[in-house]
């Protein structure tokens, strides 16, 4: 077993890459895989949080970096699922207590361990993102449909495939059907044409993501929540499979469902 | 900087592959063999003068920013970098990022049928045969050819003209240090800001067919591209 290193990114801040990170691995885990998901947000950490996992944390990244404990140590074991594993990033230090190579020793050291290593970037194009995408093999990019952000996905993106660390993959992350139809966000279309990267997973706005990140269970988990399905299918197009796009502009309400349910019968 | 006969010149070794100048490097430290050639070109100017040159780097494993260091330094001397040749796969693909022949092969059969920086009238041109992303910044004494788009946030500047094979988007001068007889094409274009000379495009325009933009009285005059 030989993990394969998936580094999650944007440039801009508050997209939503922890949250992503933290669903793919349930999700992956879900599916039996082996992960370990590493914060490398150093000083603002929160995969802890949104995995529901910050109250175990005794030892962290710079903690292992810096020889304090060992790297297992470190690895926090989910909750939920007995191979999934955390390692949290350092709170009350600064990003340049790690460097590139630093970073690549550790994700070695577990990698024949493991079948993917998340890595969640912080915002930002400076250190603390080479240390997020040094070890890669692959990088991920999360953005959402509105200029400043996708913008800033470009860059990176351009970035990435200056680290030979490309070609990267989209997540278009909070698109809004009834604002697209507004004329009031940009169409995903736009966005793909633009970056023009292969596109992994397009995860439509949903309360629900906000309400599970607060009590520190992924949206992933959440059999209802089409955000939830969004990420369910990114884990699976990660692990191979081929996995038809969600439609976007089909609602979640309740007459619709209604409806299906008469119209299977009917 | 003057002539400086302190700086002693290391003589390398150079053929003549049809119309191209091929230089091989030697193995060492990458910063000291580059600063030798150019040092050997600089001596060797008027022989060097709009060349266009292909270097084989043998094993050595060559990073992008080199290439870029490498080029630049050369089109400061005049000559044009068409071609680098390694036995390492990883300086092939980064040599192709910038439009670099990398198979030997190609130069000695027909340079006329690739895509290749010619020299026309003298000038000089490059080829990006990728998407222009944001944050990436051309600035080049000759003209521009980028095969993909160039994007918000990136930005070329020619002295002379700029062809896009796909959409400008983002910031475009061509004729930068004043010559009106350079042109703009592109097969869409709604770029951010754009000039030719000293002549800014109107804000916000919009073209989705392809055009050639060029500048007749003081105006830029937007030209359909059918043929």
């Amino acid at each position: 077993m030989a993990a394969r290193i998936i580094t999650i990114t944007s440039g801009k801040g508050g997209v939503g890459k922890t949250t992503a990170t933290a669903n793919i691995g349930v999700g992956l885990a879900e599916m039996g895989k082996k992960v370990t998901c590493i914060d490398s947000d150093i000083g603002l950490r929160n995969l802890d949080v949104v995995l529901g996992l910050e109250n175990r944390i005794v030892y962290d990244l710079v903690d292992v970096i810096e020889g304090h404990c060992k790297v297992n140590q470190a690895m926090i074991r989910d909750k939920r699922f007995e191979n999934l594993f955390l390692i949290p990033a350092a709170q009350t230090r600064e990003k340049n207590s790690v460097t590139p190579s630093e970073m690549i020793d550790l994700c070695e050291s577990i990698r024949s361990e493991m079948d993917y290593i998340l890595i969640d970037s912080p915002a930002g194009i400076e250190g603390g993102f080479k240390n997020a995408i040094a070890p890669a093999d692959e990088a991920i990019v999360v953005t959402n449909p509105d200029v400043s952000a996708v913008r800033d996905a470009d860059r990176i993106i351009g970035l990435i495939e200056a680290a030979e660390k490309g070609p990267a993959r989209l997540i278009l992350n909070r698109i809004n059907p009834e604002m697209i139809k507004r004329g009031d966000m940009m169409e995903a279309g736009d966005v793909l044409e633009l970056l023009a990267i292969k596109l992994l997973g397009i995860v439509p706005d949903d309360e629900n993501v906000l309400i599970s990140t607060n009590r520190g269970q992924p949206v992933v988990l959440n059999q209802k929540s089409r955000a939830g399905q969004a990420f369910r299918n990114i884990a699976a197009r990660i692990t191979g499979s081929e996995v038809p796009f969600l439609d976007i502009n089909q609602k979640d309400d309740f007459m619709k469902r209604l409806s299906k349910v008469f119209s299977k019968e009917g | 900087m003057t002539d400086s006969p302190k700086v002693k010149i290391r003589e390398f070794r150079i053929k003549g592959i049809r119309d191209v100048l091929m230089v091989f490097l030697e193995d060492g430290e990458w910063e000291k063999e580059l600063q030798d050639l150019l040092n050997y070109i600089k001596d060797r100017k008027d022989f060097f003068k709009s060349a266009k040159l292909a270097v084989d780097v043998g094993e050595r494993k060559i990073k992008a920013i080199q290439i870029a260091d490498l080029r630049d330094g050369l089109a400061e001397q005049n000559v044009c970098l068409v071609a680098m040749f390694s036995d390492s796969n990883q300086t092939k693909t980064n040599a192709r990022t910038f439009g670099l022949e990398t198979d030997p092969e190609n130069i000695r059969i027909n340079t006329s049928k690739k895509m290749q920086i010619l020299p026309d009238g003298g000038e000089n041109a490059i080829i990006y045969s990728h998407t222009l992303r944001s944050g990436v910044k051309v600035n080049f004494s000759g003209s521009v050819m980028v095969i993909g788009d160039v994007n918000p946030g990136a930005e070329i500047i020619a002295e002379g003209s700029v062809l896009v094979w796909g959409c400008i988007r983002g910031n475009v001068v061509a004729g930068s240090n004043g010559d009106e007889n350079a042109v703009i094409c592109a097969l869409e274009t709604k770029p951010l800001q754009m000039r030719i000379a000293n002549i800014e495009a109107k804000k916000g325009m919009q073209i989705k067919n392809p055009v050639k933009i060029n500048c007749q009285d003081s105006e830029l005059i937007y030209t359909a591209w059918e043929h």
